[in-house]
């Protein structure tokens, strides 16, 4: 049943002009920033007869832009999700079929992040065009390839919760985008001096555990940070699926 | 009777608040059985059907359809259940034949029955012209199909229909209509209602609902074996007493207009028509009244204000 419902999510983006919005906006940006990024390097100067490397500074960093791209995206993406369906009427087609209020938060979630996936295979196409003029880090690239995924994935966990609890779509794009933010500024806030706040502020900040992937490095603490992240605002939503036959 | 009920319900209570929605609502209803909910607005008809298809969880009470607890079995039971809720739950964006596909395989229809049982829905509810259509550009009549349709698709034992004939023109209500007779030939079929006609013409039994109470639960046959009033009207109406004179005449009630009700207690259209000849009294009406299902509906839906039990 999942994959029923996962398969008609991904059918509806792809059938949608947002699915389409979304990802041509994406290409169009991701694009420019390529251009840039491969300009920039090409003006960097060598440094004792080595230049930095190509893989971070030109893939890393364009995949890097992705995950301040998806703060604006992945909202538009999930908003209607569930509070659509609640609004259009149709989830009592999902409510009354023999289906469990996980299965509806899982299919709609994976459906979303296959979608998500797609964009992402699209836009490393980029990145590997480079392989013709020069030697990559494959390793660098699929690591900060998964970091991006994973932090996409992430944000997709958010905003459906957001779905899930919103009356309207706007409300659930507005609040994930609000505590999608928080999550990447929570780290300003550090320096109270209080050592447990501090410390949990900084463990919190996603920049922490998404940073290092860019760099290649796959550290399964951050994974794990990750994993938490995306189970925690799926169980919530999948409790607010629960208690949509409580109220009229 | 050897099968068991396909639905079962227990004491169901709903409240909103402090408002009683539904209280204490117990039936059962047998395959081939067409059960018409009757009621006001207000009365709690949708409520109910969302407590029987497991949208809307009770307060207390229990149902079960065909056998399986719809709280505790709550996928057994779906699986055996199709509903058309008062909003038809349709994606506008989706064209006719993929919203039944996607329906279809969400009650678990095989892959391999899917095609014949979208075909199937499609034929049986009239929408064969209208399957590579956008959902979002049918008529509302089309949609209102669209919806019983997506409730019949996996040839579900029990069917839950509420208000199915809202926004449709006449033809297209004679169709569903008689759509929902053929259903009720192997499913167990419940529809909501309030147009009287309809559900005299549909249901085998009606239990009637007024705030949130089942006040009447009959067959229709008991009704209908109810031939014990007349209306008859005349260009040149008798004295009552002249009408009460005849034979079999238990009442005679003036309704105006040289419109008169006459209660009997054996046929007297005979006597009556003679009668009306004879001392020339002009008939121009003669219609059997079922006493029934109106006259029941009025009496108990809108004799009651100031209405007595209060909600807490």
């Amino acid at each position: 049943m999942i994959g029923v419902i996962a398969w008609r999510e991904l059918r509806n983006l792809w059938l949608s002009p947002l699915g389409w919005g979304v990802a041509a906006v994406t290409q169009l940006i991701q694009g420019l920033v390529f251009y840039r990024l491969v300009q920039a390097y090409q003006a960097a100067p060598v440094t004792e007869g080595v230049k930095a490397g190509v893989s971070y500074n030109i893939a890393g960093l364009f995949l890097g832009t992705t995950g301040y791209l998806g703060l604006l995206l992945v909202p538009l993406l999930t908003m209607g999700l569930i509070s659509g369906e609640r609004r259009q009427r149709s989830l009592t087609l999902l409510t009354s079929a023999p289906v469990s209020p996980a299965d509806i938060v899982l299919g709609k979630y994976l459906g979303v992040l296959g979608y998500l996936a797609l964009l992402l295979a699209l836009l490393a196409v980029m990145p590997l065009s480079l392989s013709t003029a020069t030697t990559l880090d494959l390793g660098l690239l699929a690591a900060a390839w998964f970091g991006v995924f994973l932090l996409l994935a992430a944000y997709t966990a958010l905003g459906l919760f957001c779905s899930a609890w919103a009356a309207r779509p706007a409300t659930a794009a507005a609040a994930t985008v609000v505590v999608l933010l928080l999550f990447w500024v929570g780290e300003m806030l550090t320096g109270t001096g209080i050592t447990w706040l501090d410390a949990a502020l900084h463990y919190l900040a996603v920049f922490q555990h998404y940073e290092p992937m860019l760099r290649g490095e796959v550290d399964t603490a951050d994974v794990s940070y990750f994993l938490v992240f995306i189970g925690l605002f799926l169980a919530l939503a999948v409790q607010r699926m629960r208690a949509e036959g409580e109220r009229p | 009777m050897a099968e068991s009920p396909l639905i079962r319900a227990q004491r169901l209570s709903r409240r909103y608040g402090e408002r009683l929605a539904v209280q204490d609502l117990s039936f059962e209803l047998q395959r081939g059985e067409v059960l018409g909910f009757l009621g006001l607005n207000g009365a709690g008809k949708s409520t109910s059907l969302n407590l029987l298809s497991g949208n809307l969880r009770p307060d207390s009470g229990q149902v079960w359809i065909a056998g399986h607890d719809l709280a505790r079995a709550s996928r057994a039971a779906r699986a055996r259940l199709g509903y058309l809720p008062e909003h038809p739950p349709l994606l506008r964006d989706l064209r006719v034949d993929e919203y039944l596909r996607y329906a279809a395989r969400l009650h678990g229809v095989a892959r391999t029955r899917l095609t014949i049982a979208v075909d199937e829905a499609k034929v049986r509810c009239g929408l064969e012209a209208v399957g590579r259509q956008l959902i979002g550009t049918l008529s509302k009549g089309y949609q209102q199909r669209l919806g019983i349709a997506q409730a019949i698709v996996h040839q579900p034992d029990v069917v839950l229909l509420d208000e199915p004939t809202v926004g449709l023109d006449p033809a297209q209500i004679r169709d569903i209509r008689s759509l929902i007779r053929e259903l009720g030939h192997d499913h167990a079929v419940m529809l909501s209602s309030h147009i009287l006609p309809e559900v005299e013409a549909l249901c085998s039994r009606v239990l009637i609902l007024h705030r949130g109470r089942v006040v009447f639960s009959e067959t229709m046959d008991s009704l209908s074996g109810d031939h014990d009033t007349l209306q008859v009207a005349f260009a040149r109406p008798p004295a009552l007493d002249q009408l009460a004179a005849l034979e079999g005449v238990v009442t005679v009630e003036a309704l105006g207009g040289g419109r008169f009700r006459l209660r009997q207690d054996r046929p007297v259209a005979d006597a009556l028509t003679r009668a009306a000849v004879e001392r020339d009294w002009g008939l121009t009406e003669l219609a059997p009244q079922q006493r029934g299902l109106e006259q029941m509906f009025v009496e108990l839906t809108c004799a009651d204000e100031p209405h007595k039990e209060a909600a807490g």
